[in-house]
């Protein structure tokens, strides 16, 4: 296909065969082509004489064409139809085949190198989509798409292997091209012989008639496709390799009812896609390995609340729904060696494992000098410095608060954690411990506070997963909360009113972790 | 600006996932215009623009949270960090109006560490 100024060498040709019967050139007009038009007046030739009258005059209304012979521009996609109004011989539609014959060779070439260039183009963006995604059934589904397109199947089906929670493989499978149900009905393909390749990971299986495969058949009970199945008789099978580990983790399989219509390329290209899955399913495991790390990390961390005489303590820690948050929050309830109860609640910033190991160590460090009996304001002096020189810039708020039934008090103090709610028999919800402070790692002067704590008092400690997200406010939140305290401190069962109020205040997801520590001071052992 | 109201009707997913963090240099000062929610999505852009911002060796840097429509602990760490972290080498001033940004610094008396200005024009007065 020639392109400019080729193009006008070849017009001017072209024209110069325009002549009559004595030989004397005709007057000859150009009309330009579109791509569109150059599509339907010439599909894949270069050159065409043009003879039918209705096209003519549709391209150049209004005149009597006598001869007409339209080329095309090259890569550019135009092109033009040359035409006279004057006798002319048949010499322009000679020239026009000899033009397209000696360029068929180069045109089909041109043609099969775009299509391998649509082939790569589509490899590249189907493995740049893949490989963006973490969310396994939308991996597992694009990618069979994308497959059963790219090979022609007439359907494509993605058997993959999952790990549960147990350790257990199990296989599940998504389908493109016909809908689900068409598979519904049939048990997991098992490793017969034909499978077997694809699901022990050896290689590509393409077969123009798999009923004529000898290693098809030979298995009870259906020694064949079960009855029903979709008709196969092309088949193309790839697995899927894990790059990491080697592991098969799982395999594409496409079907077509008529024979032969796999080629190498649907294979290579199969294979391309079923590579790209590979590296997007290993992300997505890895992801969740290390989000599934943070969490057990952190519920490990966690304290079962000891016994605590003469309260009740109810905790709840909701790590975030949304995986990339979990991993900072945590409470604490210590029994101190004076028979005194410390109560701990903090966030530390920051997420997956690093967060819940720093928030391992700072929890830590807390239990370690509350067991000494440090005073609030001591403790949380010191575990501040603790922080800073042990995790360099960090920032965690906490709210420490120790009860004393001797006295009946509660002694507290707050490194920029929100504040707690403290309820007195017979008085409204009150606020304790707002502001007093920066969080731990900033601050340096941690006040502490004492209020008292009688018999039947409550005090709810929580992180700010519970009142703020990105679309509560945080001042609403809290006010929230407080609204509803008093419904809580009457409910007959608090847990259940507990988590009741959660899903209230969060609208049922939160994607960010929740701790929260109810102390209820029953007052049968006070002294 | 006056104070926002953001209730849990008034932003969608997606307008609450948006937000982003643009570097302006301003007669000599870094000025970093915070948009949407302030959190642990958005302070690592924050970060990154901050310490670009203080390789530009400007005056004073200005981290404008008028536009932030949640600040998350995670950004109250970065605006720590670029007051007195390694990198920070410019006076910062923050911009902040309105409960939504200013009773978070309030709850974690970063009000009394921090330069906060009402507004960006007040900010940038030398």
């Amino acid at each position: 296909m020639p392109s400019r100024p080729d193009f006008d060498t070849v017009l001017g040709a072209v024209r110069r065969a325009f002549v009559d019967g004595d030989g004397a050139a005709a007057a000859t007009e150009i009309r330009q082509l579109g791509p569109d038009e150059v599509r339907a007046v010439l599909g894949h030739h270069v050159a065409l004489a043009v003879t039918d009258r209705a096209l003519l005059a549709k391209l150049v209304p209004g005149k009597e064409i006598t001869r007409a012979v339209a080329l095309a521009a090259g890569e550019e996609q135009h092109g033009a139809l040359v035409y006279t109004t004057e006798d002319a011989g048949a010499l322009p539609f000679d020239v026009a085949a000899a033009i397209d014959a000696a360029t068929a060779d180069l045109a089909a070439t041109v043609r099969r190198l775009q299509g391998e260039a649509a082939v790569v183009d589509a490899l590249h963006s189907t493995g740049r989509e893949l490989t963006a995604q973490l969310d396994i059934d939308r991996i597992v589904q694009d990618a069979t798409d994308a497959a059963t397109k790219a090979t022609g199947a007439g359907f494509g089906a993605f058997f993959y292997n999952l790990i549960d929670e147990f350790g257990e493989s199990y296989t599940l499978y998504t389908i493109s091209g016909v809908p689900r149900e068409a598979f519904a009905r049939f048990p997991m393909p098992r490793n017969t012989d034909v499978f077997a390749p694809t699901f022990d990971g050896i290689g590509t299986v393409r077969s123009p008639d798999i009923t004529q495969d000898p290693r098809f058949g030979k298995n009870a009970p259906h020694h064949g496709m079960p009855e029903g199945h979709l008709p196969v008789c092309s088949y193309l099978a790839v697995p899927v390799l894990s790059p990491t580990s080697g592991e098969v983790l799982g395999g594409f399989f496409f079907g077509h009812p008529e024979p032969d219509r796999f080629t190498a390329r649907h294979a290579y290209l199969a294979e391309g896609i079923a590579a790209y899955s590979a590296i997007a399913l290993d992300n997505a495991r890895l992801y969740e390995r290390e989000r599934t790390l943070a969490t057990e990390l952190s519920r490990s961390m966690l304290p079962v609340a000891p016994p605590t005489p003469g309260l009740d303590v109810l905790t709840r820690y909701l790590p975030a729904a949304t995986g990339s948050k979990v991993g900072g929050d945590w409470f604490d309830v210590i029994r101190l060696p004076s028979g005194a109860t410390a109560f701990v609640i903090g966030d530390v910033v920051g997420h997956g494992v690093t967060a819940a190991t720093v928030m391992g160590q700072v929890r830590t460090a807390i239990r370690s000098y509350a067991l000494l009996e440090l005073p609030p304001s001591e403790l949380l002096r010191n575990v501040s410095e603790l922080t800073t020189g042990l995790f360099g810039e960090s920032f965690v708020t906490c709210f420490y608060a120790v009860h004393r039934p001797s006295d009946g008090t509660l002694v507290y103090a707050n490194a920029g954690h929100l504040p707690a709610i403290l309820v007195r028999p017979g008085e409204p919800p009150e606020q304790i411990g707002e502001a007093l402070a920066q969080p731990l790692g900033v601050g340096s002067v941690f006040p502490q506070r004492t209020a008292g704590f009688p018999a039947g008092a409550d005090l709810v400690l929580y992180t700010d997963g519970l009142v703020e997200s990105r679309t509560r406010d945080l001042t609403l939140g809290i006010e929230w909360l407080l609204a509803g305290i008093p419904g809580l401190l009457t409910a007959s069962d608090l847990g259940t009113a507990w988590d009741k109020l959660v899903d209230e205040l969060t609208r049922g997801r939160h994607d960010d972790d929740i701790a929260v520590i109810h102390v209820r001071r029953r007052g049968e052992d006070t002294r | 600006m006056g104070e926002r109201d953001v209730t849990g009707d008034s932003l969608d997913d997606a307008a609450g996932a948006a937000g982003s963090v643009v570097l302006e240099s301003r007669d000599g000062a870094a000025v970093l215009h915070v948009e949407g929610a302030l959190d642990l999505a958005l302070a690592p852009k924050l970060r990154q623009l901050a310490e670009r911002a203080a390789r530009l060796r400007p005056a004073l840097l200005v981290i404008d949270l008028t536009g932030v429509t949640f600040l998350a602990s995670a950004g109250m760490a970065e605006l720590v960090r670029a007051h007195r972290g390694p990198t920070a080498s410019a006076p910062l001033r923050v911009v902040a109006t309105g409960r939504i940004t200013l009773r978070p610094l309030e709850l974690t008396r970063l009000v009394d560490e921090l330069a906060i200005y009402p507004s960006l024009s007040d900010a940038l007065v030398p």
